[in-house]
């Protein structure tokens, strides 16, 4: 403790201005991060789908093009998020006293959102993948456009399941706040 | 919370006090733990500061939030 003083004193008084530009910093810096992250390891993932389903490689470990090191590091960032939002307690959902239909209606268009940014992600990294490999002569974007609905159906079923999951946990958080706050 | 004048965009209340107090930009930085830079952006209407901010700068200028920072509708 005396040492993490020391540092501070050393470091002069801790501007708030400076703290927040700071902190706006690090929250655009995660975001490509993350997202490039995100997108490095779906591309990767379709390119060795296109490899496999074109005969380009012999190797049993095709599938595994990306990095485990990588997809671990890229799964643990985002269980610490979903531990850090669900610890929120849900902000920008002021509903929760609502009937649950609002809460269900709220989880599909999400789920919608999130299907279709899926499937055009989908369609796209393949459509990538595919002019990369074989070319533009022997590509077939209608593979890509049926994967991507696939796909997308696939990823918005399950981003439904875990916002219903993510929405109930909140609403025992949320209420878990109120009780400790209640001065009564 | 409203920190600036309407017309200028500046704070010309915070400007005034701390040259009645005597004091510099880089001085009343030193006293509140903040930078010079922010101060002057503060007076300047550049930047919105926090009320633990606020009450530090109030405290050493010996000025109440009404005198510096409270803007009528």
């Amino acid at each position: 403790m005396r040492f993490t003083k020391s540092l501070r004193a050393f470091g002069g008084p801790v501007d708030e201005r400076v703290r927040a530009e700071t902190d706006r910093i690090y929250k655009v810096g995660f975001w490509i991060l993350a997202v490039g992250l995100m997108v490095y390891q779906y591309y990767g993932y379709w390119k060795s789908q296109v490899e496999w389903v074109y005969g380009l490689v012999d190797s049993a470990h095709a599938h595994e093009y990306v990095d485990p090191f990588v997809r671990v590091l890229f799964f643990a960032a985002f269980l610490v998020i979903a531990f850090l939002l669900y610890r929120r307690g849900l902000t920008g959902i002021d509903d929760f006293d609502g009937p649950s239909e609002s809460s269900t209606g709220a989880c599909l268009n999400g789920a919608a959102l999130a299907g279709l940014a899926v499937g055009v992600l989908t369609a796209a990294v393949r459509f990538v993948a595919q002019c990369q490999l074989l070319g533009f002569d022997r590509m077939r974007p209608l593979d890509d456009a049926v994967i991507g609905v696939f796909m997308g159906l696939q990823a918005g079923f399950l981003v439904f399941l875990v916002l219903l999951a993510y929405h109930h946990l909140a609403k025992r958080r949320l209420a878990k706040l109120e009780k400790d706050l209640d001065d009564d | 919370m409203a920190a600036t004048s309407a017309a200028t965009g500046k704070n010309l209340r915070m400007k005034v006090a701390r040259v009645e107090a005597g004091l510099s930009q880089a001085e009343l930085a030193a006293i509140v733990g903040a930078t010079r830079q922010t101060v002057g952006l503060i007076e300047a209407g550049g930047y919105n500061p926090t009320l633990k901010l606020c009450l530090s700068i109030c405290h050493a200028l010996g000025k109440t939030l009404d005198d510096l920072f409270w803007e009528e509708g």
